[in-house]
């Protein structure tokens, strides 16, 4: 069964479109990566899934139910962390723990010991005590999960939840969400960290409104052009000038101080690209072949889409 | 619901608990205006400088001049000699009255059928508070000194009409009695006004309404949780305030202590939807505090507590009917200071609680709509 199933779920603001024609699926116990550009549109899309948002025409069914005819029901049902997802600093940890217990209902047998196993979870247990405006910002942000997780939902929208996190704390909470989906927990997550979206079951690119590619993550690495060289060079803007005069040039990125180049194969082009880099004089420290990464098909797929 | 809604307030009173500020505004601010208005403003005048220019130079004058200076209000200080020396510390600000004892004046005493007896009172008029308050307290003074000294003949019927006028309810014209329980209102508005206008926005500031909004909580249940905080502190704040005005300020509640109290608890109600109001329509919580500051203005202006709302233009009379302040405190005065009973005060109540249910009901319409 499907856990979120939008047709042609479109939402504008005055003139700007920010979701166009959205058609996608989300399986139960699926954790799904939704990535793109800023001002794609994912913010806008997770939000009318929350149902704090209306779409201006299409629908959206989350976890069986129609996000506009029922928000309230479903509320009880999810979890959404906002991007800017914020507690309340002047309340403890507890408090706010307790707080939105109270909120989402939770039975107060229950309570006690589920916020004792979500302060463990989120190893928040010696900051019990302490106020939520007083935490690290990875702290806060486990906090936020945790409260975003009091009603034990059955399907958590998360909006770049580790944005500005310190890589440990983003590994912790990571974690987290691997335990989340051990347990069946639906995911669907927005970052724009690549690794990130290289954990997820399936990834969406969003572009313009549009989720112009989605699938697993390895399917869509393999949408990169053709084979991949890379190139150290002190020589960066040169060598970007000349390289589309090389015959089996498709495409190049720049990351730093390299270029990735992209050819349809890589092994027959290293040594001609090599003499070709000689006679137009570029100097060149090295050269080698590399696996394209999901960062590669990606900016190939926007550049793309940007073009068309 | 009731839960939600007692949850809501609870976590409300906790956040102002802990806000050091807020509770030094909400301890502070009632106490200094309530100390400092009513015994700066409501005693009215004292020690007033005062030269006496002497020229009857008699015992009789010497001993006007002493009652004059046993007032609480005057306080004869400088005695000049010449026209010339009294304009001089008239001029200088030495003085702030200058009264002049002709000659002639114990001789007038003497033989009252003549011309009546004169004294020539200068003031500077640029105070215009000494000016309209200083005469009376001259007059007073004479009044009582002509009675004593004037010598009827036996058997002689002076005649004439007296006329007494006696003021009622407030017999010695304390001016107290009408200030104080004017400031009382006043203070009990400008909290509850600033704490309702104040909730929403500064959630809205730090992020946190977004994440109420995709909770189970009814946007209802929310406005009137986070209503009950402020309704709870501003009714606490009236007693207090109140019990100062009684036992710290001897000022009698003559009418019945349910009446007031519902009267205070409707226009407390009245107040934080007009808060919540401002709280749902600005963006941050500078924007919110400069609206209530215009407000407050304004309803300081035509709620009567400067001037009386029948003085005003039209246009200003209506503008008063709609506001809270001036029903509350109209409504307060009269409960107690004239023991006005429930039916004597109907239309304030029923003004406050149109003014409750409709901010109330706006609030509501325009928060759900609000988002979404």
């Amino acid at each position: 069964m499907e856990a979120i199933v939008t047709q042609h779920l479109h939402r504008r603001f005055r003139k700007t479109v920010a979701v166009r024609d959205l058609s996608f699926r989300i399986e139960q116990g699926e954790v799904f990566g939704l990535i793109g550009p800023d001002g794609a549109g994912k913010t806008t899309t997770l939000r009318m899934l929350a149902g704090v948002l209306n779409p201006t025409s299409g629908r959206a069914a989350v976890l069986g139910v129609d996000v506009t005819k029922d928000p309230e029901a479903l509320r009880q049902k999810i979890g959404y962390m906002p991007q800017h997802f914020s507690l309340y600093g002047d309340l403890s940890v507890l408090e706010n723990l307790t707080f939105f217990a109270e909120i989402y209902r939770v039975p107060s047998r229950e309570r006690k010991e589920r916020i004792a196993r979500l302060l463990h979870f989120a190893q928040l247990r010696a900051f019990a005590d302490r106020p939520a405006g007083k935490l690290s910002g990875g702290m806060k942000k486990k906090l936020g999960l945790a409260c975003a997780l009091i009603h034990a939902p059955q399907l958590l929208l998360l909006d770049e939840p580790t944005n500005g996190v310190d890589p440990v704390s983003r590994r912790e909470f990571w974690d987290i969400l691997a335990e989340l989906h051990l347990q069946g927990v639906t995911i669907l997550i927005t970052t724009p960290y690549m690794d990130e979206a290289e954990r997820c079951n399936r990834v969406g690119l969003m572009f313009r409104g549009e989720i112009i590619q989605q699938g697993e993550p390895e399917a869509l690495r393999r949408l990169a052009p053709g084979e991949m060289l890379v190139l150290y060079t002190t020589d960066l803007a040169q060598a970007e000038q000349v390289l589309p005069d090389f015959p089996d040039y498709l495409e190049h990125q720049v990351y730093g101080d390299r270029l990735h180049i992209f050819t349809p194969d890589a092994q027959a082009a290293k040594p001609r690209l090599e003499a070709f880099l000689k006679t137009r004089g570029i100097p060149m420290q090295s050269l080698y072949q590399d696996e394209p990464r999901l960062e590669e098909a990606f900016i190939h797929l926007i550049r793309h889409a940007r073009l068309a | 619901m009731i839960r939600q809604i007692i949850n809501i307030t609870w976590k409300e009173l906790i956040q102002i608990w802990r806000d050091t500020f807020l509770i030094l505004f909400l301890v502070l601010a009632p106490t200094m205006q309530l100390v400092l208005i009513s015994h700066n403003t409501a005693r009215g005048l004292r020690d007033v400088s005062v030269a006496v220019l002497d020229l009857d130079q008699t015992a009789m004058s010497r001993e006007f001049i002493g009652e004059l200076d046993a007032t609480n209000e005057l306080n004869v200080r400088f005695f000049p000699s010449s026209h010339e020396a009294l304009q001089r510390l008239l001029d200088n600000g030495d003085a702030q009255v200058g009264i002049v004892a002709p000659r002639g004046f114990a001789r007038e005493f003497n033989s009252p059928l003549d011309a009546p007896a004169q004294i020539q009172a200068m003031v500077d008029g640029t105070n215009i508070l000494i000016g309209s308050m200083i005469e009376p307290v001259i007059a007073g003074v004479l009044g009582l000194f002509i009675q004593r000294h004037m010598q009827i003949p036996q058997g002689v019927d002076p005649g004439g009409v007296e006329v007494a006028a006696s003021a009622l309810f407030n017999p010695t014209y304390n001016i107290q009695w009408f200030i104080i329980p004017s400031t009382v209102a006043f203070i009990v508005y400008q909290v509850a006004l600033v704490l309702a206008a104040t909730s929403f926005v500064r959630e809205k500031e730090i992020g946190t309404l977004e994440q109420l909004l995709i909770t189970p909580i009814r946007r209802l249940e929310l406005i009137i949780g986070k209503a009950l905080a402020p309704i709870a502190l501003s009714i606490l704040n009236f007693m207090l305030l109140l019990a100062v005005q009684t036992w710290g300020y001897d000022i009698p509640l003559r009418g019945q202590l349910g009446v007031l109290m519902m009267v205070a608890l409707l226009a407390i109600i009245a107040i934080v939807g007009v808060g919540t109001l401002i709280s749902l329509f600005t963006q941050n919580q500078q924007q919110a505090v400069l609206l209530v500051f215009l407000l407050a203005i304004l309803e300081v202006t035509i709620s009567g507590y400067m001037l009386p709302v029948e003085n005003m233009p039209l246009i200003m009379r209506g503008l008063a009917q709609i506001s809270s302040l001036q029903h509350f405190m109209t409504a307060s005065r009269a409960i107690i200071l004239r023991g006005a009973t429930l039916d004597m005060i109907l239309p304030h109540v029923l003004a406050l609680l149109g003014i409750a249910l409709g901010s109330g009901g706006i609030a509501w319409r325009a928060f759900s709509r609000q988002i979404g």
